[in-house]
């Protein structure tokens, strides 16, 4: 077994608030809605199992106990695959199941030899492109199924993901270069403030 | 269709700095003990990059001080040579000779010249390449002749020809052992070439209208006097986000030392500023406003 506390990432030395804020941040991190429909999303899942583990293991050993097997916390909130769509149709079902063993070659030439055009088949073409990382063809294909059945979080959650910008732990502010005059126009007024009225912040 | 992978200075801790000097002067030393000298001029931030990639797992590393051609006086600390730097180098001179042929069959009277001469130049660092990575060297020619029998054929899916380029990071990937690590390592690479072909695409559509040469987004979208319109510009530049999106959830998923801060600045932000500086039509401007 991998040591709990290299896991999280903090030293064996860690307060237990530290060891909390680390054990957050990862899960946040890892949380199986950043992963959705993502070809990864098998190993963002034992990245999480790991880390709840060693938060497990490392809060046990802290209260006193340590040994032996305790049921692990049943309160964390456990994720599974949402399935919204209704299992109407056999042919879907099976291009479903083959995309999900990724073997999209054989599920592209099911939904080619298809004839239906309705609004699952655009939104399968699309998940076949997007397995394959062609996230334009992917983006199009959800689009068409989207505004053919409005109402479908299948549809509407396929679409976030290809639009960019959606994962929820990029939360670093990249810096741009030049484009953002507004903000220094602002910030440079904010710090003519500042230097009048508190000019001693700065000596 | 190099350059547009590089780090963001600004946003580097003084060490991962550091660290990828000495990356990037190792590399050169090693491209020019493998290669010959002329070979030192391949050296870029692309290829650093990949080699920070690969050894972002390693916890120590071993450094020398090296003689600098650029540098004359002074000597530089670098990295000393391993396993990995000596793939990256092989792979360094592989895509630039391709890269050359290709410019060779399709360029104008004045590059088949110039392409040719640098191929006379660099001929046996690539036979010695190819020799040392047959694979890849296999992999290189298989993609770009696809990609250039899509160019042919005026291709309108920038999926499709974007793939051709993204393979072949994506068979850099062999690199890692471990099956799960692998999977991710593809993905982060697949999607880092999507990234850089589309960015390249966008930086050269105004001259590729100029000169009538193919440009995938000529035919995708229909830009005028060699500019997207608003609209597709903005959905161009929502699919390259996308697949930043890809290439950083995958990134997150390898291990990684402290070194791996290296690579994840780059990802991070010196991607999302090639992309903005790109869209902006200001990579290539000299003069430039700069935030502080």
């Amino acid at each position: 077994m991998k040591d709990p506390y290299e896991v999280l990432g903090v030293s064996p030395s860690a307060s237990d608030d530290e060891i909390k804020r680390a054990y957050r941040d990862l899960a946040r991190k890892y949380h199986p809605d950043n992963y959705a429909d993502n070809p990864l999303a098998d190993l963002a899942q034992e990245k999480m199992k790991d880390i709840n583990e060693a938060y497990d293991t490392i809060t046990r050993s802290r209260a006193g106990g340590g040994s032996g097997y305790q049921q692990p916390n049943q309160n964390r909130q456990t994720y599974q695959n949402a399935s919204y769509y209704s299992a109407g149709n056999q042919a879907y079902a099976q291009i479903r199941q083959l995309i999900s063993q990724n073997n999209l070659d054989a599920a592209d030439s099911m939904l080619r030899a298809s004839s239906a055009r309705d609004a699952e088949w655009y939104y399968l073409c699309g998940m076949v492109a997007y397995r394959r990382g062609w996230l334009d063809d992917a983006r199009r294909n959800f689009q068409t199924a989207y505004s053919m059945e409005p109402g479908n979080p299948e549809y509407q959650q396929a679409l976030r993901a290809v639009q960019g910008g959606g994962n929820l732990y990029r939360q670093t502010n990249y810096s741009s270069g030049s484009d953002c005059d507004d903000i220094c126009t602002s910030m440079l007024c904010a710090h003519c403030l500042c230097n009048c009225l508190g000019g001693g912040c700065y000596g | 269709m190099f350059g547009y992978v590089r780090p963001q200075k600004d946003e580097m801790k003084v060490r991962d700095w550091n660290l990828w000097q000495k990356n990037y002067c190792g590399l050169c030393r090693c491209l020019g003990k493998r290669h010959g000298f002329a070979a030192r001029f391949l050296l870029s931030y692309d290829m650093t990059f990949l080699y920070s990639l690969f050894t972002m797992g390693e916890k120590e590393i071993t450094v020398q001080k090296c003689w600098c051609p650029a540098g004359v006086v002074c000597r530089k600390p670098c990295r000393t040579e391993d396993e990995a730097m000596q793939y990256t180098a092989d792979l360094t001179v592989l895509l630039m000779w391709w890269k050359l042929r290709d410019d060779e069959k399709d360029g104008s009277l004045l590059r088949k010249i110039g392409a040719g001469l640098l191929r006379f130049l660099y001929r046996r660092a690539a036979r010695r390449a190819a020799a040392a990575r047959p694979e890849t060297d296999r992999l290189i020619r298989e993609q770009l002749l696809r990609l250039s029998a899509l160019e042919k054929e005026c291709s309108s899916s920038i999926d499709q020809t974007a793939d051709a380029f993204a393979q072949i990071l994506k068979g850099c990937a062999d690199y890692w052992q471990e099956a799960g690590q692998r999977r991710a390592a593809e993905q982060l690479l697949y999607h880092i070439g999507r990234f850089v072909y589309l960015a390249d695409a966008l930086d050269d559509l105004a001259e590729d209208c100029k000169k009538d040469r193919y440009n995938p987004l000529r035919y995708r979208f229909s830009p005028e006097n060699g500019k997207l319109l608003p609209e597709d510009q903005q959905s161009l530049l929502q699919t390259m986000d996308a697949s930043l999106d890809q290439a950083s959830a995958a990134f997150e998923l390898l291990e990684r030392s402290r070194a791996g801060a290296v690579p994840e600045n780059v990802i991070y932000y010196g991607l999302p500023s090639v992309m903005k500086a790109v869209a902006a039509g200001r990579f290539h401007a000299r003069k430039k406003k700069v935030t502080v």
